[in-house]
């Protein structure tokens, strides 16, 4: 042990030596100088953790190859004079090579720490090592910096911030003297300004509308270390819940005579894939809140009904209850949670135990307490909301679908677009279905969601607003969690061996990708994601059409919806011949490099129908998206691209037919250019007009007819106003184009 | 509340009967496995081909799409080398194959064309050859000894046409008209030439083991790539080395004197990793004629300060003739470094083709350079063959290349640099073209600025 310390303690110094000696080496703003600084002492404790568990099973540990320290070492040695090679690119393939090096010693420490949680069985055999909280946590660890250089704090997270620091300094909630003297300077490059709905207390006092219980428990690391500690603080809480999911899934999960690798299998893809490992360095209540759902369902589904009246007993009732309370102070939409997790226990507990009592009236009086405390600070029970926003709890179905079906299929927001491997949810649901047992837990754990789920999915930014994907549900990790771990018992099945690579291959490119690029983890609620954005300017072609949105719905929704709640439980319970099960691995790969083969082909094959103008793949000289990014309810809008004097737009579509009819949506907005002309744009560069329009209207929207035209092959489609370019405001706002492609004459 | 994750909560009456027929002999699956199975690296590499291909040519940017084939392609040949050696070691093989495959796709999907995406593509080529190398090393004295030599013919060929391919990139560009065609070319110049090399080492290596082996491919490394006046070379050379280890064991020195197992991974480990760097700097983009002295280059490189322009190329022409960038803090630095090629520049050669000029936060100018045509910049189309042997023309070494449209050529990009004496804080930059009056006006294509300790 004092070997391992004085080890972990020279790795340290040397990464501090490091951080010094960097801007000598290389440039000072060098994004990697904090994450080189960690990289020693992530090396020795991974090491550590790796010696430790062999110890602890009486096996060798698995040891990196001489390769890969060598590419390691080549990797570091190269990385402060990488700029010296004269690239475009500077940092992406350094950081992808780093966190390339630490999946793989990942991988070796998820099969040191295997033999740890021992077989299913006994009471005795079903903790769980502290070695499952610290692996997360050296993680979380080692790419917390660069996360941290690469993206400034972001969504809520700059008010959460503020709120600390306000606590921290202040010892208040009063946010007006931050406001005023920038204070937001010491963590972000911006000066914050209230948002919009911000109260202000009878008082004077202006407030943030984020609860206060978060920033609170982070006011002290954010006093010590600013964002850098509260942001360390949140890496404790991640790993502390993946580990407090392991512990749940043993719990409920029993295997007489076999290893358990279902919860085993499952905690790693919680720890280490996204969303978990995107939020884990966010300053998000999210995850928070995951972590009390995961305590407080351990407590419910670990309770002995016949031994209710027992002092143990009686004592984790009033965690329990101590839990549901928490849940609305973090946020006061978790209160659903509380409600759905008492609902559970009230399955669990005998009926009219006055138990429950117990553990509801904790949770009733906070959230009464909160309400009274706002009706007197703000007049407002509910701190900022009317009933009129209230009402969005009572939609109409469509909105349910919507939401629900856009957090796990949407292309930027759903998770499993983020992290195709969860998509093993479905069949999960399947395998646990088949037991009573199952369809009790399955009950169960959909009684603890559904008050939750209905609550939020209605809302117009079902998605969580600007933030990573997933946001609303990553407090329901637990439950997915125990889905997960049934359908990963069942791998030995060929078919989820197949969806395994399938998925898998997927999900680890694109968790390497989330991992070197954070800022692409937040998108625009536009239909598309920035993913597929970079795609179609690289292909100067719609290729987000091919990918489901539940923002701006298309065919493509639905077509991957009914396909993986069709192929995928079906794939997976496939099962064939021994000899072609090796095959298993072979066919996803292929099928793999079929997808990336078809792609590109199909975007230039398949005739365009509806361009959203505001996409990327549109060309533009001039104009700005309207209205802007940052607009409130931004979904209510239709989104459309402002076209000015001497602005223009050209738009390559794939042509299903000789002769096109097109459909312009269009209005105009401030007193600009008025008169929109459209060109045929052929390849040897010539121009041919096909139509005009004045609009007279403004702010009125109306679609304008266009032709039917001939469409040679090759042409693009050019929307313009003349006249010399200019940067404006007010101008022609065109929302979509439709395409319809006629075969032949009329 | 437990649920059972026993192996009886899994079977049902239909699973029953799937196990009965697991349990029947499965000759037919056994017979397409055989078949199968030396044919994954190619199926593999015409996966990756395909689904690089297939990118390439819908990419709208002709420049894009022209890199791209030609890395698709690249990719293609070597995944292919990297199959076979890995094969050899059997187990899992192929899952160091795939990684790379998949990584060569989401490096042309997500990187701009440019010297970083070449040079990417490039190293996970190289690493995952040299993983398929690794891996199969301690194979190759495994195993009875009928399969011995053929193992290690399999590795020497995947060894020597996988480093052919790399350090040949131009085989793969677009083709131009010649007496082969392009694909004689690549036939001839990137796979029979090398494999006779390759075959001639594996037979003479599986005669005296992995030892001479080492030998072979450090007289390889020498001056990577076969051609025929190297094979000329390397082949008598390769012979006197074998020769001699063959004398040195037969004479019993051997016995006295033995080489070690533990010397002789070391050897191969150090040969592996000197060749990759060696062989990186041969390729895309940096196309070294002389590996060694630029391996060396790679492995001591420069302080960089701040790069003050890397992103996109900023073109200088006669509509705008000047590039100015204020340092959004001062530098500390004692050379300006410019990488830059020129458009329409062969009459450049010998003239100064742009000023370069740098000043101070006070405003002083701290120096001012020319940038010389045919010195310090030139034409980007200099390895084109008619200007080749054009009187009067000429043009430094290249400092990378890049992959122009339609051409059978890579097209140049140059670096020089000016230094002044001791150090002074930069804060303001300017780059101004320089025009001939008696020419055409020539344009300037500033790809990178940099500023250094």
């Amino acid at each position: 042990m004092n070997a391992e310390l004085l080890r972990l303690a020279a790795a340290t110094l040397v990464g501090g030596i490091l951080y010094v000696a960097w801007p000598w080496m290389a440039p000072a703003d060098d994004l990697f100088r904090s994450t080189i600084a960690v990289v020693p002492a992530v090396a020795a404790a991974l090491g550590w953790l790796g010696r430790d568990a062999a110890r602890r099973s009486g096996r060798s540990p698995w040891r990196a190859s001489w390769l890969e320290w060598a590419l390691l070492l080549a990797t570091l040695f190269s990385l402060p004079f990488r700029h010296g090679l004269g690239w475009s690119m500077d940092d992406g393939p350094w950081a992808a090579a780093l966190a390339l090096a630490l999946g793989a010693a990942v991988r070796r420490r998820l099969l040191d720490l295997r033999p740890l949680l021992g077989n299913g069985g006994g009471a005795a055999s079903r903790a769980v090592p502290i070695q499952f909280f610290l692996l997360p946590l050296i993680v979380y660890s080692a790419i917390q910096p660069w996360a941290l250089a690469t993206r400034p704090p972001d969504g809520d997270e700059p008010y959460n911030l503020l709120l600390a620091h306000s606590l921290a300094f202040d010892l208040d909630t009063d946010l007006r003297n931050q406001y005023e003297d920038g204070d937001s300077l010491r963590f972000m490059d911006r000066r914050l300004e209230p948002q919009a709905g911000d109260p202000v207390a009878r008082d004077g006092s202006q407030q943030s509308r984020h609860s206060a219980l978060l920033p609170a428990v982070i006011a002290i690391p954010y006093l010590v270390a600013g964002r850098v500690g509260a942001a360390t603080l949140m890496a404790l809480l991640s790993a502390a819940l993946a580990w407090q999911c392991l512990r749940l899934a043993r719990r409920v999960y029993r295997a007489p005579g076999s290893t358990e690798t279902g919860p085993f299998l499952a905690w790693a893809v919680l720890a280490f894939l996204p969303p978990l490992l995107l939020y884990a360095h966010q300053i998000w209540v999210e995850v928070p809140a995951a972590l009390v759902v995961a305590l407080a369902l351990d407590l419910i589904l670990g309770a002995q009904p016949e031994k209710s009246h027992t002092r143990l007993q009686r004592r984790r009732d009033l965690l329990l209850a101590a839990l549901l309370a928490i849940l609305p102070l973090l946020k006061l939409r978790f209160l659903f949670l509380s409600v759905g997790l008492l609902l559970v226990a009230l399955g669990r507990f005998r009926h009219g135990d006055r138990r429950l009592v117990r553990l509801a009236l904790p949770g009733v009086a906070v959230t009464a307490a909160l309400t009274g405390l706002w009706w007197w600070r703000y007049g407002n029970p509910l701190k900022l909301y009317t009933r009129g926003e209230l009402s969005t709890l009572t939609g109409p179905p469509w909105h349910y679908i919507r939401g629900f079906l856009g957090l796990f299929y949407d292309c930027a927001f759903g998770l499993f677009a983020t992290a195709p491997l969860w998509a093993l949810l479905l069949p999960g649901i399947f395998w646990l279905m088949r037991s009573p047992a199952g369809r009790r837990l399955a009950g169960g754990l959909a009684l603890c969601s559904l008050p939750y789920l209905l609550a939020v999915v209605p809302r117009l930014e079902w998605y969580g607003g600007w933030s990573p994907p997933f946001r609303y549900a990553v407090a329901l990790l637990p439950v997915l969690m125990l889905l997960l771990s049934k359908a990963l018992s069942e791998r030995r099945l060929d078919g989820l061996r197949l969806l395994v690579v399938l998925l898998g291959v997927p999900t680890l490119l694109l968790t390497l990708l989330w991992v070197v690029s954070p800022p692409w983890t937040y998108n625009l609620a536009d239909g598309y994601s920035d993913l597929l954005q970079l795609a179609g300017g690289l292909l100067a072609a719609d290729v987000g059409r091919f990918f489901p949105s539940l923002v701006r719905p298309r065919i493509a929704t639905w077509i991957w919806i009914a396909a993986s709640l069709v192929l995928v439980p079906v794939a997976g319970l496939a099962s064939a011949r021994a000899q072609t099960r090796r095959w298993a691995g072979t066919v996803g790969f292929c099928l793999l490099l079929a997808f990336f083969t078809l792609l590109p082909l199909l975007t230039h094959r398949v005739p365009t129908g509806r361009v959203e103008v505001e996409d990327q793949w549109v060309e533009k000289r001039g104009g700005v998206r309207h209205p802007g990014p940052w607009r409130q309810r931004r979904p209510e809008a239709a989104g459309g691209w402002l076209i000015g004097r001497g602005h223009q737009m050209v738009v390559r579509a794939v042509p299903g037919g000789p002769r096109v009819r097109a459909e312009i949506r269009l209005m105009r907005f401030g007193l600009g250019a008025d008169t929109l002309h459209a060109d045929l744009l052929l390849p040897d560069g010539r121009r041919q007009t096909v139509g005009s329009w004045k609009a007279s209207e403004e702010g009125e929207w109306r679609n304008l007819d266009l032709g039917p035209v001939d469409w040679p092959a090759g042409a693009s489609l050019v929307l313009y106003h003349p006249g010399r370019y200019r940067e404006t405001q007010a101008g022609l706002v065109v929302d979509w184009i439709d395409f319809r492609w006629l075969a032949s004459e009329g | 509340m437990t649920v059972d994750l026993s192996p009886q909560d899994q079977d049902s009456p239909v699973d029953s009967s799937r196990s009965e027929n697991r349990r029947r002999p499965d000759r037919a699956n056994s017979l397409i496995a055989q078949l199968m199975e030396p044919l994954l690296p190619f199926l593999l590499a015409a996966g990756v081909a395909a689904a690089t291909l297939a990118l390439a040519v819908s990419q709208a940017d002709p420049t894009e799409s022209a890199e791209g084939r030609m890395l698709a392609l690249l990719a293609a040949g070597v995944m292919v080398c990297a199959s076979f050696a890995a094969r050899l070691a059997g187990g899992k093989w192929m899952t160091g194959p795939a990684a790379g495959s998949m990584l060569v796709v989401v490096c042309l999907w997500m990187l701009h064309q440019g010297p970083g995406r070449g040079g990417a593509v490039v190293m996970v080529l190289v690493v995952t050859l040299a993983a398929g190398l690794a891996r199969s090393w301690n194979h190759l004295e495994t195993g009875p000894p009928e399969s011995r030599r053929s193992a290690y013919l399999v590795w020497t060929t995947a060894l020597t046409i996988g480093l052919q391919l790399l350090v040949r990139p131009d085989l793969f560009l677009p083709a131009r008209v010649s007496a082969g065609g392009a694909f004689g070319r690549l036939w001839l110049e990137g796979i029979l030439l090398p494999a006779v090399f390759g075959v001639g080492l594996g037979l003479l290596a599986a005669a005296m083991g992995r030892s001479a082996l080492l030998v072979g491919i450090a007289i390889l490394l020498a001056g990577p790539g076969v051609d025929v006046p190297r094979l000329t070379i390397l082949g008598p050379a390769l012979i006197l080395a074998l020769g001699a280890v063959g004398l040195w064991r037969r004479s019993g020195f051997d016995a006295r004197w033995p080489v070690g197992e533990r010397l002789e991974v070391l050897t191969a480990r150090c040969l592996l990793l000197l060749g990759a760097v060696v062989v990186v700097a041969s390729s895309y983009p940096w196309l070294r004629p002389s590996p060694w002295t630029s391996a060396r280059e790679l492995l001591t490189p420069p302080r960089v300060a701040t790069v003050a322009h890397a992103r996109g190329i900023v073109v200088l022409s006669a509509a705008t003739p000047t590039w100015h960038h204020e340092l959004a803090e001062p530098v500390a630095a004692s050379e300006v470094t410019v990488d830059s090629s020129l458009v329409h520049g062969i009459r450049a050669t010998g003239k100064p083709v742009a000023t370069v000029s740098a000043w101070d936060s006070t405003g002083s100018l701290i120096a001012r350079w020319p940038l010389v045509g045919g010195d310090d910049t030139a034409e980007w189309a200099a390895a084109r063959n008619d200007l080749q042997n054009l009187e009067g023309f000429r043009a430094p070494a290249p400092w990378s290349r890049w992959v122009p449209p339609g051409g059978g050529f890579f097209a140049n990009r140059y670096r020089t640099s000016f230094r002044i004496s001791g150090s002074r804080e930069f804060a303001e930059l300017e780059v101004r073209l320089e025009s001939d009056g008696e020419s055409a006006p020539w344009e300037l294509h500033l790809a990178r600025l940099e500023l250094r300790r």
